[in-house]
């Protein structure tokens, strides 16, 4: 990105001039430096307020060649000699690229506009590391390890405007994605595990909620000093039990006519617009499908797991537009990597580079975005090369989409794509 | 430099000074002083856990809490034989544990169903359970290091070899460890391995070798992880499950593999990956993490690497150079760690003498994001922070009411409250705390209630939930 480079060195040079030390310089996240209170102005935060974003990790890398099919190229089919899907069977978009077969759900969604598609999203000097690849999309941070997501960075800012901003991780750990220096998602699993239980029979929730709330009052001063995450531990129990209360109680009034495909994955995604229908109303929804990961045995199990993200986030979609809420509602996908263009001998794909990203809403102006990456011209490595860096999609988000300057989260300005 | 080499430095730099100037007997006084003023900063710079707290301390990262008994016998022992017989347990009798789980001992058509509660069930079991606890610890530690999953693996039968082979080796060599993971079957599922052919190399194991179970990233280029790979292929997995060695699959040409050329095969790489000095480091730094405290020095970890490259990766002499070094009984290691869901659910059942439903326990641990057998990926579960959220600290506070049988708390009960809750912190609560379950407490009439509410409690407390 010329923009980022030229900002870039700009900024290593001013540094350099007036003397500050390295943990100085302005694009380290480094706890000392991001000062994220100034994100948002008020009217901004009560213009998006109602608005959820629901990020769908992939991981494992997802094999972008087979999901976003160039079926018209014959390199195609000579690189993927039993992985190739035929001409016939894949879900045609234009004359060059066609959605996997098991893919039908979104194809629709496409058809009435509601889908956008980045082709071709990755980052320089690509990472096939699994654990590094997919940190660099949680922290959006390629060249320097911080210990903040991209999406935590924007809770520290928004929250410090308005406490009343949420943000929810479906899954039993959070993704380091939603974790900033002060703030971070609340994690649901379940909606059966999430609520305390009583004592008894006889004993109410609240009376064991009130005698564990005042253990934690008390706690602080005594045993903070052993360690740091005390504090954590208790924001976390105390935030649980509110939580827990608005949950249920949003859960219970719940209704829909979308019958949901019955996987984990889906269950989450009903778990999902349970959330957004509850006072809380998160602005951030984030939840993963895992399993991508086909060295051996590509065909049946990425046709499955499309099939399982497709179905469930059109049910998701339908819900929300059910409800009136579909302009509210931004889904976006993306997997730590896409795969390599060779397919190997085990019938699957190695670890590879760019990949396309799914952006779905009723704001989002459909169609294809950047340029599908040469099957060609390749990489040192014969892997792909990128041609939308993916922090482009982020900035698009943060601007357009959460209403703040993504120069501010991301470290360094990035060419938006017009997605909304 | 650290300041110990610091005033070495200086102690030779002054002391020839001196001994120019002033003779022996000077420079003796000098030396004697210098090296008391070295002492004395050293002693300065380390403060140590009290004696109350030591073998608690000990018992909760060496093993998975103790009874009160357990307790009681590890403090007759003293510190120094305490950490002896946890280091040295293959003398200790076991044979009152479950060797085998109730699964299919075989490779069916079909992977069975159902069996994972089994296999969770008597693993939790064996910690809770015992005579061996620094064992399970280490199996553990292995399990979450060479992380495999029965959600690709598929047949628990693969899971409970692969468990074993961990166990066995758990304190050895980890060159050994290293190569009986390698023609593992359950890894050869889990890294593709078994599908890596002499003229289409899978690259999954070849990275992941290098990546996770060795040096760590920075230390190879993919180069080397294509050069591995073809390296390690021609394994296959017969019928029965076993893993065998197909000459006719594996790559013969040369290879340059991290500088050196040559016709490698699997054991080559293993090798050299084990005898690295960068995996000397990642060993040591991840064991001194996982029994002492995040972010050693360098100088910790440099020590200890010294110990895995001058034993030849011997595991054991690791281990003990850890839990016998100033850091880990240092204050900077007590209750420095959370408590994982693991260590949180099978101290409370080994404290207390408890038991609970294996399905029970299964969903728990599932639920808090640590179930044995099935990590999240090859990097196994993340620790600290990650344990904690919404999510997790309920299941903590509700957890402890699917708690069965819990004697050592109901025997010492009939004490008092205050010795009741130090079954599961031995240290003791401090008095506030101690306040509010006590009034809680009198508000119930049974004792089982009374009991059962204290376990809470105490559960909910930070300083259970610290390790």
């Amino acid at each position: 990105m010329p923009i980022n480079v030229a900002r870039r060195l700009f900024l290593q040079q001013v540094a350099t001039s007036i003397g500050q030390v390295p943990s100085l310089n302005p694009l380290s996240f480094g706890p000392k430096i991001m000062d994220l209170t100034s994100l948002l102005s008020p009217q901004q935060v009560e213009g998006m307020k109602n608005r959820t974003l629901v990020v769908v990790q992939l991981s494992g890398g997802n094999d972008g060649i087979n999901t976003l099919v160039p079926y018209s190229q014959q390199a195609y089919y000579n690189t993927r000699p039993t992985l190739a899907l035929n001409k016939s069977d894949v879900l045609q978009l234009n004359g060059d690229v066609a959605l996997h077969p098991s893919m039908t759900a979104l194809q629709s969604l496409y058809n009435n506009n509601h889908v956008a598609i980045v082709q071709g999203a990755g980052y320089p000097n690509p990472n096939l590391s699994h654990y590094e690849s997919m940190t660099i999309w949680q922290t959006a941070s390629p060249d320097e390890t911080t210990t903040t997501g991209w999406l935590g960075r924007y809770l520290d800012g928004a929250r410090s405007v308005d406490s009343s901003i949420n943000a929810v991780n479906l899954d039993a750990l959070l993704s380091p994605a939603v974790i900033g220096q002060k703030e971070r998602a609340m994690a649901i699993e379940s909606l059966q595990t999430f609520k305390i239980a009583p004592l008894t029979r006889g004993q109410s929730q609240s009376t064991s909620e009130a005698t564990i709330k005042a253990l934690d009052s008390i706690q602080c001063s005594s045993c903070q000093e052993y360690n740091n995450l005390v504090t954590a531990m208790m924001d976390a129990g105390l935030d649980a039990m509110t939580a827990s209360d608005i949950v249920q109680q949003a859960a219970s009034n719940y209704q829909t006519s979308i019958n949901y495909p019955k996987n984990d994955f889906s269950n989450r995604l009903k778990l999902a617009a349970q959330v957004v229908a509850s006072s809380l109303s998160p602005m951030i929804v984030y939840l993963q499908l895992g399993g991508f990961d086909t060295h051996a045995n590509q065909k049946n199990t990425q046709a499955n797991l499309l099939k399982t993200v497709s179905d469930g986030v059109a049910a998701f979609y339908q819900d929300m537009d059910s409800k009136g809420k579909a302009d509210d509602t931004l889904i976006m996908t993306f997997s730590e990597f896409g795969r390599r263009v060779n397919e190997n001998g085990s019938l699957g794909t190695d670890h590879g580079t760019a990949e396309p990203m799914f952006l779905i809403g009723g704001r989002v102006s459909g169609g294809l975005y950047g340029d599908y990456p040469s099957l060609s011209n390749l990489d040192s490595n014969s892997d792909l090369i990128h041609t939308v860096d993916f922090r482009q999609v982020y900035a698009s988000v943060l601007q357009d989409w959460l209403g703040t300057d993504p120069s501010q989260v991301l470290g360094s300005q990035f060419e938006k794509l017009n997605m909304f | 430099m650290n300041r110990r080499a610091f005033l070495k430095i200086a102690a030779i730099a002054s002391g020839a000074a001196i001994a120019g100037y002033y003779g022996p007997e000077l420079l003796d006084m000098a030396n004697t002083s210098v090296q008391s003023l070295d002492n004395q900063l050293q002693f300065g710079a380390t403060s140590f856990v009290t004696d109350d707290q030591k073998i608690p301390h000990l018992l909760r990262r060496a093993g998975f809490g103790a009874s009160p008994s357990e307790l009681a016998y590890f403090e007759s022992l003293g510190v120094t034989s305490a950490v002896d017989r946890l280091l040295n347990y293959e003398s200790i009798d076991d044979s009152g544990l479950a060797s085998e789980p109730g699964i299919t001992m075989a490779l069916t058509k079909k992977p069975p169903v159902g069996e994972i509660v089994n296999l969770v069930g008597w693993w939790v079991e064996r910690m809770i359970n015992t005579p061996r606890p620094l064992e399970e610890k280490m199996t553990m530690f292995w399990h979450n290091h060479f992380a495999t999953a029965i959600y690709k693996v598929r047949y628990p039968y693969l899971m409970f070899n692969q468990n074993q082979l961990l166990r066995t080796n758990a304190m050895g060599n980890f060159r050994d460890l290293l190569m009986g993971i390698t023609d593992d079957p359950a890894m050869l599922i889990w890294l593709d391995g078994a599908r890596s052919k002499k003229n289409a190399p899978n690259e999954n194991y070849g990275r992941e070798v290098m990546e996770v179970f060795t040096m760590g990233v920075g230390n190879y280029t993919e180069d080397d992880v294509k050069a591995a790979a073809r390296a390690f292929t021609g394994y296959q997995i017969d019928k029965s499950g076993n893993s065998f060695f197909n000459p006719n699959q594996h790559d013969n040409g040369m290879k340059t593999f991290l500088g050196q050329t040559g016709n490698f095969g699997p054991e080559d790489i293993v090798n050299i990956l084990a005898s690295h000095p960068a995996t000397a480091q990642s060993i040591s730094r991840k064991l001194f993490t996982y029994f002492a405290y995040d972010d050693p020095s360098d100088d910790t970890v440099n020590r200890l690497a010294n110990v895995y490259t001058t034993t030849d990766g011997n595991i054991k002499a690791v281990v003990e150079a850890i839990l016998n070094s100033d850091e880990f009984w240092s204050t900077q290691a007590y209750l420095a760690l959370v408590k994982s869901p693991v260590d949180y659910l099978t101290t409370a059942l080994r404290s207390l003498g408890a038991t609970a439903n294996p399905k029970a326990i299964v969903a728990t641990l599932n639920n808090m994001g640590q179930l044995p057998f099935d990590p999240p990926s090859v990097f196994g579960w993340p620790d600290g922070a990650a344990w904690i959220n919404t999510s997790t600290m309920i299941d903590r506070y509700n957890f402890p009411l699917l708690i069965r049988n819990p004697d050592n708390a109901t025997v010492a009960f009939e004490d008092s409250l205050d010795t009741a809750t130090r079954t599961l912190f031995p240290e003791g609560l401090p008095s506030d705390v101690m306040q509010v379950i006590q009034q809680s407490t009198d508000s119930l009439t049974s004792t089982a209630e009374k009991v059962r509410n204290l376990i809470r409690l105490t559960m909910s407390t930070p300083y259970y939930n610290l390790n």
